[in-house]
């Protein structure tokens, strides 16, 4: 029986974190091991280093390494199966939540918004990594696995980019673009590319590559193009300004009445509401175009976009200037003979139901059209006198 | 014959529980020379598949572990958890249970009419 020293020990346990075992207590065990076998079968004046290696070479089949990464994936994939259930599980939920909400969506009920995010949430950032994790499990060749993971990767962008969208929190554009170049420019390549190699596969991937192609083109064919979206919002921007032109009009008209008749100008309650009406659009316009007044617009060839008006509206004053408008209108109408009808505006609703589905122009154009209703009051209160 | 270590990597966390329900606790070496002896050397493990399955065995709370010193050497000596006992059983049933299918499946014993 071979005694074994403390430089011996010393050496195999260098040896073996030199051959890429970390984890001490595998280098301990795999230790121990080494000596046993050592001491049980080397002769007293044995070749201890030859022996070493021989018997360390028996422990693996390329490197020492392979053992601790057995280790680390069966300790890992120690919940294989939990996993296995979790993203059916998770599936489902997510599957049930999209299914429930989108209905809700479309019958206008409340609770469709907070579904869907927990629809998409899920699929997301459970049931999509999930997935990944016990694909690539299975998966052995380094191509399947990267192959996979860009898979995956588009997919989590374009759900968590459709999802920032229409929750309009920011940063969802560049996850949409992203996730369609990462899976037009890497996904597809890299799947086309590898699976057509194989004989086995090869139908199977030109036409799974025909049928994603064909579905992004199809999104594409529905998406209205980036001239097509500027040429609309300079159409709604020359709209609108022709409306202000319209408005201003009729303002002017209305103060040379005013000095014919030698009334006094416009009633207080006229006025004020004029003046809040003007500070909205101002802001509205401000807002979206970084600064810009609404005269500047034309020169400065700037044009208001086709946006949802929440987001604006979430400047608090843009919000509190609403409210106030609505409460001189009260007064307002209240004085008055012919009242203004603002039901179903953007400030009418006091929870502001209606800010979410209308957009910038829609707001500009309520507010252009409360004014002309009162100018036009003002006109018969003049005319009459 | 020595078994293809796809067989053994099926069974090898019945052996390592059963093992030790037997033995109350053994270090990595002394399980792989038991089965080596219990089986005539029909069943040899590797190092390579043992040491994985006894660390995540230990992951999963069905093993319990102490280490002792034997001079500047650290040995880690297994023995059964709580849960371990009782899994224990369950997998040699099962697998006996596994055998005697498979026994069925494979035609190695034909039923005689």
């Amino acid at each position: 029986m071979y005694q074994i020293k403390d430089r011996h020990i010393d050496f195999i346990l260098n040896d073996i974190s030199a051959r890429g075992v970390t984890i001490e207590d595998l280098q301990y065990n795999l230790l121990d091991h080494v000596c046993c076998i050592i001491e049980n079968n080397l002769e007293e004046n044995g070749d201890f280093e030859h022996f070493y290696q021989k018997t360390v070479q028996s422990f693996f089949k390329n490197e020492l390494k392979e053992i601790e990464d057995e280790t680390i994936s069966l300790i890992i994939f120690k919940n294989y199966y939990t996993m296995k259930k979790a993203m059916i599980i998770s599936g489902a939920v997510s599957a049930s939540f999209f299914t429930t909400g989108l209905i809700f969506k479309f019958l206008h009920w409340p609770g469709a918004g907070i579904m869907l995010i927990l629809g998409i949430g899920i699929l997301s950032l459970v049931f999509l990594p999930l997935m990944f994790l016990l694909k690539v499990k299975e998966k052995q060749s380094t191509k399947d696995k990267v192959t996979i993971g860009l898979g995956t990767l588009s997919g989590i962008l374009i759900s968590m980019g459709i999802l920032f969208k229409v929750m309009h929190w920011p940063g969802a554009n560049i996850m949409m673009q992203g996730s369609i170049a990462v899976m037009l420019l890497l996904f597809l390549p890299f799947y086309f590319f590898t699976g057509i190699r194989n004989p086995e596969t090869k139908v199977n991937t030109i036409v799974s590559s025909i049928i994603l192609l064909s579905a992004c083109g199809l999104l594409f064919t529905l998406m209205r193009s980036p001239k097509g979206t500027q040429i609309r919002d300079q159409q709604f921007t020359a709209n609108f300004l022709r409306n202000e032109k319209l408005l201003q009009a009729e303002w002017a008209l209305l103060k040379e009445k005013q000095s014919d008749s030698l009334s006094k100008g416009l009633n207080a309650e006229a006025e004020k509401v004029l003046q809040m009406c003007e500070n909205i659009k101002q802001h509205i316009v401000k807002e979206q175009t970084n600064g810009l007044e609404i005269h500047q617009l034309k020169n400065e060839g700037a044009s208001i976009g086709d946006h949802s008006f929440s987001d604006v509206f979430n400047n608090t004053t843009v919000s509190k200037e609403s409210q106030v408008l609505k409460s001189i209108l009260e007064a307002y109408n209240q004085k008055a003979t012919t009242k203004v009808d603002y039901a179903g505006m953007f400030f009418d609703d006091s929870d502001f139901h209606y800010i979410n589905n209308i957009n910038i122009i829609m707001a500009l154009e309520q507010l252009i059209q409360v004014e002309r209703m009162v100018l036009q009051n003002e006109r018969v209160l003049v005319a009459s006198k | 014959m020595i078994y293809s270590s796809e067989l053994i990597k099926g069974t090898l966390k019945t052996i390592i529980l059963k093992l030790l329900k037997e033995n109350k606790r053994m270090y990595g070496y002394e399980i792989t020379q038991t089965v080596k002896d219990l089986t005539n050397n029909k069943i040899q493990l590797t190092e390579g598949a043992l040491y994985p399955s006894l660390h995540a065995l230990e992951a999963e709370g069905l093993l319990t572990t102490e280490t002792e010193f034997i001079g500047k050497r650290v040995r880690k000596y297994y023995s059964l958890s709580d849960t371990g006992k009782k899994l224990s059983d369950e997998k040699v049933s099962e697998f006996a249970d596994f055998v005697s299918t498979m026994k069925t499946l494979l035609n190695i014993e034909p039923k005689t009419i």
